[in-house]
């Protein structure tokens, strides 16, 4: 992208120095390790890395989940401010997050209808008509294909894997928030499902607007979607740019590596090189 | 694979082994005899099975027991011994506890252990999926070189996996709804897939090549259908762009088209074509 039109683009979320430390003394580990970054407004990013690189680690302080050791956060340019409660909760109007894993994203004890009425609520509809809220609801569910009249009274573990990936989006279909995680969203499914819940991400991405950041071990994935792909390795970033510059034409070792070992389809895929 | 385990039993079929019918065995016989030696398994998230609290070592020493009771420790350290150097993995795992090893290197070590008695056929249920690129590349060089040495002399590799799958297999089949919907070589399942189900499949496969960016994945709608009381006709009829009525009317065989290659749809090759051409 040219370095104009960069600079029309507004910076929705920014990090400095983002550093988080576990632990002490002699069994302290640094998991994400002084980290810089910019993320515009309606980019989709890449976050790439291997298991324990600390991806869902720098997921968490973004979202405002875990506190950083070091370092700051900017959301639209200003200094991020979650110390009251009543702040945080503010700030997650603007910043939602689904999962890995589907099952361990809801209280088991609370139903589906319950569920998305409090993201209506959160949206500020908490005094809207309850037909107005149904109605609401019945289209945020075909919105990922779901029949909101089969779920009433339902429990989340009545539902199956893929049923429950797309109830998570459209929870955030009804949130609308300004920036989604989705940290391996597709991880847990079959190709074919996997194509459908992107789909219905990039659909949501294109109506809101919102930055869609991905985080993965997919690089194929990451490739396919985003903007912007940032490699994270062992809590640094060692390669960012746009798709193309990452993936095509690599700099660092490590993202050769990554690349090198995904199996291809159109390319021999080298098995000499482990 | 239920078939040796008492919550799974098989209702009909047979099940043969280099011409051995194992179908009618006495489930005992299965275990001493066939399970181990003729044919291994390796079950989803089978690292996790390792029993925290004891070495490797004696891990091994308790699979040989049950199999060749006569056999000394020592001449089983040392037959593991070898049996790990071949496959690169370092010897000093044998003593070590689950626990101490990483992910990658925990699937590796049961899937070496898992044909140590060398058996003919290893099936493989998503043997790699847990892990990130690099382990998974080392998981699948592993099971090449046990082909390769003749450890095993066949492979079942379970996985929705496309492009693991087309590197690793010879022949790929497509399995929807409880059947096999086509049958072929890993370049004609992957290339020229016949099945509305399985080109679906291939049109979803990502990968980081040039060219990606700019293809449209395939997205097949809708959900398969409930195994409890499956649909009288072609199963995938609910999510087929081709359906017809008389695809609903009677079960649909799989029909062989030469050697090797076959599919379970009414269509010809040239009626798809022309019945995306109508819209
Ligand atoms: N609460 C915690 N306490 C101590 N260490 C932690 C904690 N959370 C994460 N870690 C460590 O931080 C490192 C990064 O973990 P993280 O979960 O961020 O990795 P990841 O990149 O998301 O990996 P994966 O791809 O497996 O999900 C790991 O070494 C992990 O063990
Ligand atoms: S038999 Fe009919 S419904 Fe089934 S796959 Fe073929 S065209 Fe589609
Ligand atoms: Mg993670």
């Amino acid at each position: 992208m040219a370095e104009e039109s960069k600079q029309e683009r507004k910076v929705c979320l920014r990090g400095t120095n983002l550093t988080k430390r576990f632990g002490f003394g002699r069994s302290q580990m640094v998991a994400v390790d002084h980290v810089d970054f910019q993320f515009y407004e309606s980019e989709i990013i890449s976050i790439v890395g291997e298991s324990g690189s600390g991806k869902t680690t720098l997921a968490k302080m973004l979202l405002g989940l875990i506190s950083s050791s070091d370092g700051d956060i900017y959301f639209q340019e200003q200094k991020r401010d979650i110390r009251s409660q009543k702040k945080k909760k503010e700030y997650w109007k603007n910043i939602q997050a689904i999962f890995q894993d589907p099952f361990s994203s809801y209280n088991t004890f609370i139903k589906i209808d319950e569920v998305l009425l409090d993201c209506i609520n959160m949206r500020g509809g908490k005094k809207l008509p309850h037909a107005k809220k149904v109605e609401l609801m019945t289209e945020a569910c075909s919105f990922v294909n779901l029949k909101f009249a089969e779920l009433t009274n339902k429990y989340p573990f009545e539902l199956s894997g893929g049923q429950m990936q797309r109830l998570m989006i459209a929870r955030i279909f009804l949130l609308k928030p300004k920036i989604l995680i989705a940290d391996e969203p597709t991880s847990m499914i079959d190709a074919c499902s996997r194509a459908t819940i992107l789909d219905m991400l990039l659909a949501l991405r294109k109506e809101t607007g919102m930055t869609l950041i991905f985080i993965t071990h997919d690089i194929g994935l990451a490739y396919f979607v985003s903007d912007s792909v940032y490699i994270m390795e062992r809590g640094k970033f060692v390669e960012s740019g746009t798709a193309d510059s990452v993936i095509l034409h690599a700099k660092e070792a490590y993202t050769k590596r990554l690349i090198n070992d995904v199996p291809k389809i159109h390319e021999e895929w080298d098995l000499s090189t482990v | 694979m239920g078939y040796y385990f008492p919550p799974l039993h098989y209702t009909s079929g047979e099940i043969i082994i280099d011409g051995r019918n194992i179908s009618g065995m006495d489930p005992d016989d299965v275990r001493k005899s066939i399970l181990g030696r003729e044919i291994s398994y390796i079950p989803q998230a089978a690292m996790n099975a390792l029993n925290p609290t004891r070495r490797i070592i004696h891990f091994i020493e308790d699979v040989m027991h049950a199999h060749e009771p006569s056999m000394s420790k020592k001449d089983i350290l040392a037959m593991a011994t070898e049996r790990f150097q071949v496959l690169g993995l370092p010897p000093s795992v044998l003593q070590k506890y689950p626990v101490e090893l990483s992910g990658g290197m925990k699937q590796r070590t049961v899937i070496a252990i898992s044909v140590i008695l060398s058996p003919k056929v290893l099936v493989a249920d998503e043997p790699s999926s847990a892990l990130d690129v690099t382990s998974q590349k080392m998981v699948i060089k592993m099971l090449r070189d046990l082909m390769d040495k003749g450890f095993i002399k066949s492979m079942i590799f379970i996985t929705h996996e496309l492009p693991l799958l087309y590197n690793v297999t010879d022949d790929i089949a497509v399995m929807y709804a409880g059947q096999i919907v086509e049958q072929g070589s890993a370049k004609e399942a992957v290339f020229t897939p016949l099945h509305p189900y399985s080109k679906g499949l291939m049109g979803s496969i990502i990968v980081p090549e040039e060219g990606l960016r700019e293809a449209k994945l395939t997205a097949i709608p809708g959900v398969p259908p409930n195994l409890k009381k499956p649909p009288s006709g072609c199963r995938f009829a609910e999510r087929c762009q081709y359906v017809t009525p008389e695809c609903r009317a009677h079960s649909i065989d799989l029909r062989a088209i030469s050697e090797g290659r076959a599919y379970r749809c009414i269509l010809s090759e040239k009626q798809m074509q022309e019945a995306k051409s109508h819209g």
